[in-house]
């Protein structure tokens, strides 16, 4: 087992007015090198929480209940602020979700690659080394882009940087939280086609944070399908795709804007909504709006494991 | 659509100084600062008289060829005090707002992105201290220290520092929970280099230009304390002497008034348009917005 981070039993509370917000419960994943791995769950499912525990940069109010998050088998949630410094940006780096802010607007392009190689590497700031990542990124005419400033850049030209800023330092472990919701379609499929082709240059575990599941399809190995907090299904992309054992998965899936009713002309939805996470329900959190409920589904459900790292969080799934 | 990308590109590369000049309100204040930092740096040699020298019988005369602004109730050449006045009114005001300024920018960058603890014991000293009316705060320090150039420096510096402060503090404060700052934690950066490399460069061009904008002011609050005769010791010619000598005698010789008031709003006009200009220029999303 060569895994490059390994989160076990995490969980996140949100410290709210009237008690605290269970975002991330009990939560177990890993991701190998030149591994894959999707996040996917609806909005408000903690999936961006768990994105920002695994670099340690939770917002203010968060407050980790237990768990551990281990970057090459160091616990980076016990970390000092030193360590973890050297530690981001070297060996663990993440992508945002909209370039459009995610620079400095005062400071050129080349400045800000500098500074961030610098910080932990002065000798990697060179111009031709910054200027060869911009090109390895498909930033056209790299040289000059470094004298940019960020506003001359488009979103997709900036989400390039933003990666190339990301793998700057040969990160083990990037982690990229929506990096393609902020940009069209057009640039939507030209950044995975880059994601996908530096997985295998970079030699590092990537892992993708989503809403969208043909992002998933296009770019993951494997997928953790989170909801209410709790990652309910994980497993290699094709045998939960062809094969969702959970009725969440199965909703979700059926969700595809590209599967409308052709009666009805209607896009398929999951009835009901997300549950209140300051006041989850003793059983199944899913229970109100699955189709398949059985009166086990009161009781907390089993995690059922299967072969092939597969784990499914549902009483129908026990054996 | 290569040529619109070139055109953008300009203005955020040339220098300040060349933009400045670009600008017709950033020239006119440049013009006019450089004017007065001339008159000030060069007082002791294009003033045409000695700024303190008696002429009694000369005493208030209108302008003439001898004396180009006339002279006041002593006699003294009025066009030489005023010159050797923009070097007292300069070198007090800008000093005092550069110190000012210098603290206020740490003070302000420390509350803002410090711990909660420290913002909130700064914000309350800043506070404390913008709640003391200026004059009777000023008039306490005069008492203690001595009426003098030093302790005139001294009070602006605490009068000033409180609203840099809170100026970059606010600023401090929503630029530290933009996605860049936090994208740059994520990279490994620590305080001291989110502070010095990334908040600074945001925030000090609202300072700059509020400074300059202060300088007038500045001048201002040394005339007005140096008319309470607390501010700078006659006869040494500061403008705010000049004025308040020349209020006496208003109704005799209302040009002693008159054109010791044309130096200082120039000197208010050309600051603030510099102020004005260098906002545009310092700001790269507004150099980049002007083409669009």
């Amino acid at each position: 087992m060569n895994a490059a981070l390994v989160v076990e039993n995490l969980s996140v509370v949100y410290r709210v007015a009237g008690g605290s917000l269970q975002a991330v419960r009990d939560v177990s994943l890993s991701v190998q090198r030149k591994e894959v791995l999707g996040i996917v769950g609806e909005s408000g499912c903690g999936k961006s929480t768990l994105a920002a525990a695994m670099i340690n940069l939770l917002p203010a109010g968060a407050q980790i209940r237990q768990g551990s998050v281990r970057l090459n088998g160091t616990d980076l949630l016990q970390l000092p602020p030193a360590a973890l410094r050297s530690l981001r940006g070297r060996s663990i780096a993440m992508v945002f979700q909209d370039p459009m802010t995610a620079f400095n607007p005062v400071l050129t392009i080349g400045r800000q690659l500098a500074d961030f190689s610098g910080a932990h590497d002065p000798a990697r700031a060179t111009p031709d080394l910054l200027a060869a990542m911009l090109a390895r990124v498909g930033i056209p005419d790299a040289a000059r882009c470094l004298q940019r400033y960020p506003h001359e850049l488009s979103g997709g030209m900036r989400q390039r940087v933003a990666i190339a800023a990301a793998l700057l330092l040969q990160p083990d472990v990037l982690i990229a939280d929506e990096p393609t919701t902020a940009l069209d379609v057009t640039m939507e499929a030209q950044i995975i086609h880059l994601l996908r082709d530096l997985r295998t240059s970079f030699d590092c575990a990537v892992v993708i944070v989503t809403h969208h599941l043909g992002v998933i399809a296009e770019l993951c190995d494997r997928v953790a399908v989170m909801y209410a907090g709790e990652v309910v299904e994980q497993g290699a992309v094709d045998d939960i795709f062809h094969a969702p054992l959970h009725p969440y998965t199965r909703a979700l899936l059926a969700c595809d804007p590209a599967v409308v009713d052709a009666a009805s002309g209607r896009l398929p939805t999951i009835a009901g909504s997300v549950p209140d996470l300051t006041d989850l329900p003793q059983g199944c959190p899913f229970l109100p709006r699955c189709t398949v409920a059985l009166p086990a589904c009161h009781q907390p459900p089993p995690r059922v494991h299967l072969p092939e790292g597969r784990s499914v969080l549902c009483h129908r799934a026990g054996p | 659509m290569s040529f619109a990308t070139d055109d953008i590109a300009l203005p955020a590369r040339r220098g300040i100084g060349r933009a400045l000049l670009g600008d017709p309100m950033g020239l006119a204040g440049l013009v006019l600062v450089s004017t007065f930092l001339g008159m000030a740096l060069l007082a002791p040699w294009i003033a045409p008289y000695d700024p303190i020298a008696l002429d009694v019988k000369a005493k208030f005369q209108f302008p003439s060829p001898a004396h180009w602004a006339g002279t006041d109730h002593l006699g003294r050449d009025l066009l030489s005090r005023i010159i050797w006045g923009a070097r007292l009114a300069l070198g007090i005001s800008i000093t005092s707002v550069g110190i000012a300024g210098a603290f206020g920018l740490v003070l302000g960058l420390v509350a803002g992105y410090g711990p909660r603890w420290l913002d909130g014991a700064l914000v309350l000293v800043f506070d404390s201290m913008s709640s003391l009316p200026m004059i009777f705060f000023a008039l306490a320090v005069i008492t203690v220290l001595g009426p003098g150039t030093a302790t005139l420096i001294l009070v602006i510096v605490l009068v000033s520092v409180p609203a840099y402060a809170r100026l970059i503090r606010t600023q401090t404060l929503s630029l530290s929970r933009s996605d860049y700052i936090l994208a740059e934690r994520a990279m490994g950066a620590g305080p001291v280099r989110i502070i010095f490399h990334h908040l600074l460069p945001n925030v000090v061009g609202p300072l700059v230009i509020l400074i300059c904008m202060d300088i007038p002011v500045v001048i201002m609050l040394e005339a007005g304390l140096s008319y309470l005769n607390l501010g700078v010791k006659p006869p040494s010619p500061s403008w705010g002497n000049i004025l308040a000598e020349g209020y006496t005698s208003l109704r005799r010789a209302p040009h002693i008034v008159i054109l010791a008031g044309v130096p200082l709003v120039l000197a208010t006009l050309g600051f603030t348009f510099l102020g004005e200009g260098l906002r545009d220029v310092l700001d790269p999303r507004g150099a980049g917005r002007r083409w669009t």
